[in-house]
Formats: C-alpha cells, sequence, structure tokens
C-alpha cells in the first residue's frame, strides 16, 4: 500500500508543482495534454474498478463515458446549468444507463459478458450518431460552457487543470474506500472465482451491478470533465477505440491496481505527446503495447496480482499481532 | 405421509434437513430417484456409495447448485427447493470443495472474511462512509474462524501458499464464517495420509460436539465409519440403506452394490 | 404489385449481404469450434484480403478468378500468421484446466484484438484512411435485369463463392482425414489428442480454411460496393460473431441461417430507417440472443465460459 509520504508528495506535485510549472510555461497546449491525461486517469480508475477488481471485462466503457459528455453537454447549453450540477448529473445519467443496461446482461459470464458490453458502447455510439434531433449528430455539441463561478473565477487554463485534479482526487478516494475495505474482498472473489463466492452466500449479481454502476459513474464525470474543458464534443471522441485505449491503460498498468491505472493513462496519453512525431502512431502502439504486455507482461507493471508475488515474500513470514489484518 | 410431514411442520421441525422424494433427471438419464433422508439436530451424517451413485447430484441439489426435477427441500421447516447456493448458504448451509477452491491470490484472513461477507453482507455505502458496523461483525466472525480451525498464526500469508492439508482447514473456515447450522463437506479426507485423516475426524467431531450439524459426502470407509452417527448409502441414484455404521457395514443391498452379488464371485 | 416487388428485391439484397456474412460466420466458428477463442482479428482478415486483391488488380490487372485464388491462398496464409502470433504463445498449457481457463480465453481475445488494432492502424497508415478507387472494370455492378428485378452482377458472384464454399466445406469436413481430425478436436480437444491427433496441425489447418473464406468474402464485397477501406473489417467481424452466439456457438449451418437473417435484417433497416441504423440491427440481435436464447436460437447447450 502506497505510504502517507507518497501520497502526500504526489498531492504536493499535482496541486502545486506542476500547475505552477504549465503556468509558467504559458502553453495552453501542455495545459491541454494535463487536461487529457486528468479525464483518463478517472476513465481508467474507472475502468479498473470493473475490469480489474471484479474481473468484468468491459469493452463499452467509452459509450458511458459519451453518455456523461452528453449529459453535461446539454445541460449546459440548453438549460445553463453549472458546472458543479452538470458534473454530478452526468455521473448519474452514465450509472443510470449503466444499471438499466446491465440488469440483463448481468447473469452473462466471462466474453459473453464482454461482447454484450461492447455491442452496448456501439449501441450507444451509434444512438449518438444518428439520432440527429437530439445529439447533433456527427456535427456535435459546441459552445460548451466552461468551468466558471461567476464573481469567484472565470473559465481557463487553471480553471480546468484544478477542477480536473479535484475530481481525480475524487475518484481515486471513492475508488480506493471501495476497494481497500471488505467490500473489496467481496468484488475479488468475484473476479477469482465467482461461483465460490455464491456458495459463500455473496448476492453475486447485486454486487456486480453496484460494481457496474459505480464504474459507470465515474465514467460520466470524465466525461462531463471532458466536455467542460475541450468545450466541444463530437460522437467520433466516444468509439469502440476509445474503449480499447482506456481497457489497455487497465492491462499495461496492472490490473486490480489503482495506482497502475494511473500509470497507464499517464503512459498511454503522455508518450504519444512527448514522442511527437510518433503520435500519429499511437493507437498502433497501444495495440502493440497492449499485446506485448498480455503476453510477458500479464499482471501489468504493478498489478495486484504481481505485487502480491512481491508480498508473498514478507508474508510468509508468521503473523505477529502487530501485524494489522482486516479492514476497519 | 402428507399429513405427518404437515403435522410436523407446524410444531418446531425434527429435522434440520429434510429431502422428500427428491428426483433429478437430465434429459434421459435419471441422476438421482425418489431419494428421502434426513439430517437431524446435532448429528454427523455420512453419504457413501459407489461412483455413479448420485451422490455429486444430491450434493448439488442440496446446496442449490441444480434444481430438483421434483420432490421437496426443507431446512429448518422453511422450504427450500429451488432457492440459489448463495440463499442457502445465508439460512445456514455452508459447504466445502472437493477440489479446493480457495481463492490463492488472497490472504487467509481475506478468504474466510468471504465467509463472514456472505452472512453479513456489505454495502459499497457503507465503505465509503467510512462506517465500521458492519466490518467489524465481518472481522470477529473471521477470527472467530480461524481461531476453531487454528489457522490464526497463518492468517497473512497467501493462501496459495498454504499446504494441502491446511487448505482443507482454510475451506472449512471460510465455510465456518458464515456461522452455518449445517455444515456439508465434500470429500474432506481425500489425499490425506493417516495421521491427518485421523486428526479431521478429530475436528469434526469436536465441531459437532459444539452443536454443528455436519453432513460428509466420502469415499473413505474407514473415516466414514468412525466419524458418523448415521450413513446413507446411494447406489445407481436411489438410498439403498440408511443407518447407524454397525448397521451399514453388515447390510446385504450395500455390500452387493460395492462387490457385486455373490452370484458374480463365482 | 410495387410493394412485393420492392420487398423481393430488397430480400435478394439481404440475402446477398446474408451469403458474405455466412462466409465470414463459418470462418469465425471453425476457428471457435476448434479452439474455444474468439477471434477478434478475423475482421481484419476480411480486410486484408481486399487489400490485397486490390493490389493485385492495380498491379496486373489479372482475370477475376485469378485474383480470388491468389486472395484464397493470401487468406491462408494471414490465417497461420495470425495463428503463431496472437493465439499460438497461450497453447503453452496442453491441460484440460487451462484449455478451458477462462484467464486464457480472454487474453486471447484481448491479444488478437490488440493485434486487430496494429493490422487496422498499419494499413491506414500505409493507404491513408479513405475509401481506395476500384478499377472500373472489376466492378461488379453490372445490372443483370430478370423480370421486375436488377440484381448486380457482384451479387451472382456472391452467390455462387458462398455455395462452392459451403459445399466444399461441407466435402472438407465429412469427407477428408484433415475435416475428420477438425471435427474431433471441436468437440474435443483433450480425448483428440490422447487418440493421436495432431492438434497442433488441425488448429492451423482451421486457421488457414477459416481465414481463407474471410479473405474471399473481402475481396468479393470489396468489389461488389467499390468500397475497400481500413476500417471495412470491424462491423462485418463483429456481425460474424453475432450469427455465430445466435446459431448456437458450435453449429456452422446455425451461424450461416443466422448470417442470412441478420443480412436481411439490416437491409430492410436501412431502407426504411436510415443508413446508420443498420449497424444497430446486430447489436440489437446480439444483446436479444445473449439474453434470452443463452442456448443461441438453434443451438445446445452453452457451457460457462
Amino acid at each position: 500500500m502506497t505510504s502517507k509520504k507518497t501520497v502526500a508528495a504526489m498531492l504536493i506535485l499535482m496541486l502545486v508543482v506542476v500547475p505552477a510549472f504549465l503556468y509558467w510555461l504559458n502553453a495552453s497546449y501542455w495545459f491541454g495534454v494535463a487536461g487529457t491525461m486528468m479525464v483518463f486517469a478517472i476513465l481508467a480508475v474507472s475502468a479498473n474498478l470493473i475490469t480489474g477488481t471484479t474481473g468484468l471485462l468491459s469493452l463499452g466503457h467509452a459509450g458511458f463515458y459519451g453518455i456523461g459528455a452528453y449529459t453535461a453537454a446539454m445541460t449546459a447549453t440548453a438549460w445553463h446549468w453549472p458546472f458543479y450540477l452538470t458534473i454530478p448529473a452526468a455521473g448519474l445519467a452514465a450509472a443510470a444507463v449503466g444499471i438499466l443496461l446491465a440488469l440483463p446482461i448481468m447473469r452473462l459470464v466471462g466474453i459473453y459478458f464482454a461482447v454484450a458490453t461492447l455491442a452496448v458502447g456501439e449501441i450507444i455510439h451509434v444512438t449518438l450518431l444518428n439520432w440527429v434531433d437530439f445529439t447533433h449528430g456527427p456535427m456535435g455539441i459546441s459552445g460548451i460552457p466552461g468551468i466558471a463561478l461567476a464573481g469567484v473565477f472565470k473559465s481557463g487554463n487553471l480553471a480546468n487543470y484544478f477542477a480536473g485534479a479535484g475530481l481525480l482526487i475524487a475518484t481515486v478516494f471513492a475508488v480506493h474506500r471501495l476497494t481497500h475495505s471488505y467490500y473489496g474482498n467481496a468484488l475479488r472473489s468475484l473476479r477469482e472465482d465467482d461461483q465460490c463466492a455464491q456458495a459463500m452466500g455473496l448476492k453475486v449479481v447485486r454486487i456486480k451491478t453496484e460494481a457496474f454502476a459505480f464504474s459507470c459513474f465515474f465514467a460520466g464525470v470524465a466525461g462531463a470533465l471532458w466536455a467542460h474543458t475541450t468545450q466541444y464534443i463530437s460522437p467520433g471522441d466516444f468509439r469502440f477505440s476509445e474503449s480499447i485505449l482506456i481497457l489497455a491503460m487497465v492491462v499495461v498498468g496492472g490490473l486490480g491496481s489503482i495506482p497502475g491505472a494511473l500509470i497507464g493513462a499517464l503512459l498511454l496519453v503522455g508518450l504519444p505527446e512527448v514522442l511527437r512525431p510518433f503520435g500519429d502512431y499511437r493507437m498502433i502502439g497501444v495495440g502493440l503495447v497492449m499485446f506485448l504486455c498480455i503476453l510477458f507482461l500479464p499482471r501489468g507493471i504493478c498489478g495486484e496480482v504481481s505485487a502480491m508475488a512481491l508480498a508473498r515474500k514478507h508474508l510468509n513470514a508468521a503473523w505477529k499481532p502487530s501485524q494489522q489484518l482486516g479492514w476497519r | 405421509m402428507n399429513m405427518t410431514t404437515s403435522v410436523m411442520a407446524h410444531s418446531a421441525p425434527a429435522q434440520l434437513l429434510l429431502m422428500e422424494d427428491v428426483t433429478r433427471r437430465f434429459g434421459g438419464l435419471t441422476a438421482v430417484e425418489g431419494f428421502t433422508g434426513h439430517v437431524g439436530f446435532g448429528e454427523r451424517v455420512g453419504l457413501i456409495g459407489p461412483n455413479g451413485a448420485g451422490k455429486t447430484t444430491l450434493f448439488n441439489l442440496i446446496t442449490g447448485i441444480t434444481g430438483v426435477s421434483s420432490g421437496t427441500v426443507h431446512f429448518c421447516g422453511e422450504r427450500v427447493t429451488g432457492l440459489a447456493p448463495d440463499n442457502l448458504a445465508r439460512m445456514g448451509v455452508a459447504r466445502t470443495f472437493q477440489n479446493l477452491r480457495v481463492l490463492p491470490n488472497m490472504s487467509v484472513f481475506d478468504n474466510v472474511s468471504i465467509g463472514a461477507l456472505g452472512v453479513v453482507g456489505h454495502s459499497p455505502w457503507s465503505s465509503l462512509l467510512g462506517r465500521r458496523t458492519l466490518s467489524n461483525r465481518i472481522s470477529k466472525l473471521t477470527w472467530q474462524a480461524l481461531e476453531r480451525t487454528g489457522l490464526c498464526d497463518q492468517a497473512g500469508m497467501l493462501a496459495a501458499n498454504l499446504s494441502y492439508g491446511r487448505r482443507k482447514y482454510l475451506e472449512i473456515a471460510r465455510a465456518l464464517a458464515l456461522q452455518p447450522k449445517l455444515l456439508i463437506l465434500d470429500e474432506p479426507a481425500a489425499g490425506l495420509n493417516d495421521t491427518e485423516t485421523a486428526e479431521l475426524a478429530f475436528f469434526i467431531r469436536s465441531l459437532s460436539d459444539q452443536g454443528l450439524s455436519v453432513m460428509l459426502v466420502e469415499h473413505d470407509m474407514g473415516f466414514v465409519m468412525s466419524l458418523c452417527d448415521r450413513i446413507m448409502v446411494m447406489a445407481s441414484g436411489r438410498k439403498i440403506a440408511d443407518g447407524p455404521p454397525a448397521h451399514i457395514a453388515a447390510h446385504p443391498a450395500v455390500l452387493e452394490a460395492y462387490l457385486g452379488t455373490e452370484e458374480d464371485e463365482l | 404489385m410495387m410493394e412485393t416487388d420492392f420487398l423481393i428485391q430488397q430480400l435478394i439484397n439481404g440475402i446477398s449481404i446474408g451469403l458474405v456474412y455466412a462466409l465470414m460466420a463459418i470462418g469465425f466458428t471453425l476457428i471457435f469450434g476448434v479452439l474455444n477463442v474468439v477471434n477478434f482479428a478475423h475482421g481484419e482478415i476480411y480486410m486484408l484480403g481486399a487489400f490485397v486483391g486490390l493490389l493485385l488488380i492495380t498491379t496486373f490487372a489479372p482475370p477475376l478468378f485469378v485474383v480470388i485464388i491468389f486472395v484464397l491462398a493470401f487468406g491462408a496464409v494471414m490465417g497461420l500468421a495470425l495463428d503463431r502470433v496472437a493465439f499460438r504463445p497461450f497453447r503453452r498449457f496442453r491441460d484440460e484446466a487451462s484449455m478451458k481457463s477462462k484467464a486464457i480465453r480472454e487474453a486471447t481475445l484481448l491479444s488478437s484484438l490488440a493485434l486487430s488494432i496494429v493490422i487496422r492502424e498499419g494499413v491506414e497508415k500505409i493507404f491513408g484512411s479513405n475509401m481506395q478507387v476500384v478499377p472500373q472494370d472489376y466492378l461488379l455492378i453490372s445490372p443483370v435485369q430478370i423480370g421486375s428485378f436488377s440484381f448486380a452482377s457482384g451479387q451472382f458472384l456472391i452467390f455462387g463463392l458462398s455455395m462452392a464454399m459451403l459445399v466444399g466445406l461441407q466435402l472438407l469436413l465429412f469427407k477428408t482425414h484433415i475435416g475428420r481430425s477438425i471435427r474431433a478436436v471441436a468437440s474435443n480437444p483433450a480425448g483428440a489428442m490422447y487418440v493421436g491427433i495432431h492438434t497442433e496441425n488441425v488448429i492451423m489447418a482451421t486457421f488457414a480454411v477459416g481465414s481463407m473464406l474471410g479473405a474471399s468474402a473481402g475481396i468479393v464485397v470489396g468489389l461488389y460496393q467499390g468500397a475497400v477501406f481500413p476500417a471495412m473489417g470491424f462491423a462485418p467481424g463483429i456481425k460474424a460473431f453475432v450469427a455465430m452466439v445466435m446459431g448456437g456457438l458450435h453449429s456452422i449451418p446455425g451461424a450461416v441461417i443466422c448470417a442470412l437473417i441478420l443480412g436481411i435484417a439490416e437491409t430492410f433497416t436501412t431502407s426504411y430507417l436510415a443508413q446508420g441504423w443498420g449497424d444497430l440491427v446486430a447489436y440489437a440481435f446480439l444483446l436479444l440472443t445473449l439474453i434470452f436464447f443463452p442456448t443461441g436460437i438453434f443451438g445446445a447447450a452453452r457451457e460457462r465460459v
């Protein structure tokens, strides 16, 4: 588990050092990159909850990302809702659709569930693309208001940055609470052997649906963040390839690990930017990296399961009374 | 028969687990036919029979993994025919698995906590808001189960690192965390040497002395004969004998099922 | 009178598309039956078949049947390569439990998915994402009038090719040694191994045959619709999968029938609603099948995957 010092250091880095540096650089472009990183970090953490921790392979995550984005965009442009209303609304809308669609498919297992989520994601994308009266179709929605609070701060690079940082911290905190608890044990037991979990009295379908709903909620929040910070969205942002990108971040970073999801997001968004000339080859890179990881690093860079291998050496020692077991 | 059982149902249930005329068909194959049997309160009951007798199917029927084609199952006087496994587990029917379905990538403690989670339940909101009520109960049940099975010292170990014998106790601990009324063990003595088998028998006896009813499905005759108060014998999907060990050991139908008839020996 | 004619015309168009999906679905079902894995890169084989065929046409302009034969051969090679790269590394484990293991299955799904992305993006980098121009001579759209119905010559080719493939496949599976081996491995991989069937060869053969079907479907559709572009494999790939699931997973005839149903449903949806909604049909069918027909519409019981 990450120590308190590391967490504090990372928070300082994220909330003080980086924004100061970017502000000094005064380059909107790099603020944009940071913003994208944060959106995808939230997406990766939420995908990790359902795929990494609970073990349900979801291939349609971008669909819920899209529902959140469109909810925020439409409530902001049509009803002039401020960001602190659109963002929760986006999360709730995505979660609601998630639950609605999850109920019939939650009893499916393994690859059937995966393909069902693929179908769901595609249905959402095709609907966004073709229901022109409602969503403006391929033209997308432009002129989405930024993140501003009248009289307190106006929209701009810093506002976007801190909104993103705040949402990312909140997401990580919430998902951490969920996974580092007995509830997390329940989720992991579903990943490892859900038939056995059911024989032990766990309400498997209900827990899977809950995890899915939370995962969709945060994806929706990420979508709202995207909508407000880029101020233009179109169905092309929420296709199958985005779902795969998010999945790749989780796989590369390590299944079941929040730090892993964050690292995965940073790498897969950051590397193409840093290696700008190769940026156009991003998706090829994504595919290759994912392929190599599955082959050689099945547990990712710091996956929960691989971290356990390290822990094995330490935990082989006899139990000491001071060592804390179980969750508070 | 029906009158008697309905009269019995109005008073306190006479049996913990009651199976009446249970039949299970798979297409053209009848795996279990007209099985009537019971497990009484505080009893240690064995279920034996040659391969293909239908023991596994009956086991699955009791634990809710398959449904019955006809017949009823009652637990603590309540009708449980057709309930899902998690329902049954929460009602107090806990089981172990023959092929030891332990979660290898989690610690011993976390493995046992799954049983506790099953009976206590948990909600994501509880975790999000940091409420401790449910967590405390789960911790308590988990430690109790670990103590009963002598696994406290190894609670922090990864389940994958446990020896085969200790893993059996882990499965039992996980089942005990459910605070069950009936513990069903699926071939618990499989793969154990004589010493370990004797220790296990002693342990199971101590569990049932504490009031837990136990049902064993087993192939190891010596183990079953020495441990169980009563033994039910199945062959070809039917119950062919039901009685104390001495009675079963001499029962002609049982001998025939296992050894063939006298004519075959000629 | 006009209404019925229109309906029948749409039916014919639907069947043509359905037959293409059927060719893809057969390849999918073969591979799934033998290996129990979903080959996510199948759609890319279809696309590569179209591209390679087109390259051949623009470079050498050979007669059509030469193109098709070449594409068939190329498809077989591509299939073998795909197996080698994306699937074989996960066959390290030969025991029964591993073969059915959920983790291995998901890993191969992801690896073939990853590979499909690499292939698609690679082709896009080389050729650009726009549609390639198909030379006029090769476009199979010359109309043929029969009574009050008009057919495109391409539809005859699709029909003929599909029939030839289906017949050929039946002959292969039931009259040849390798075909019997394929069926054996499909019904019981471990058992087949114990009886001395060289499963590795069978798997390679299955990939070769399945990919041949897919690649040929690609070039024929490319010429018929005049549209060859890198992303053309994704949707047919999904539809092949849908047809397989609807057909009950292990049934080739089931997959073919469901592919036809899918093609017809899609054509009707496209003509009565806008173009884009046609794709939705396949996804909706998939969800409905998964939810309401756990055994497929024609299939036997589905195992827990």
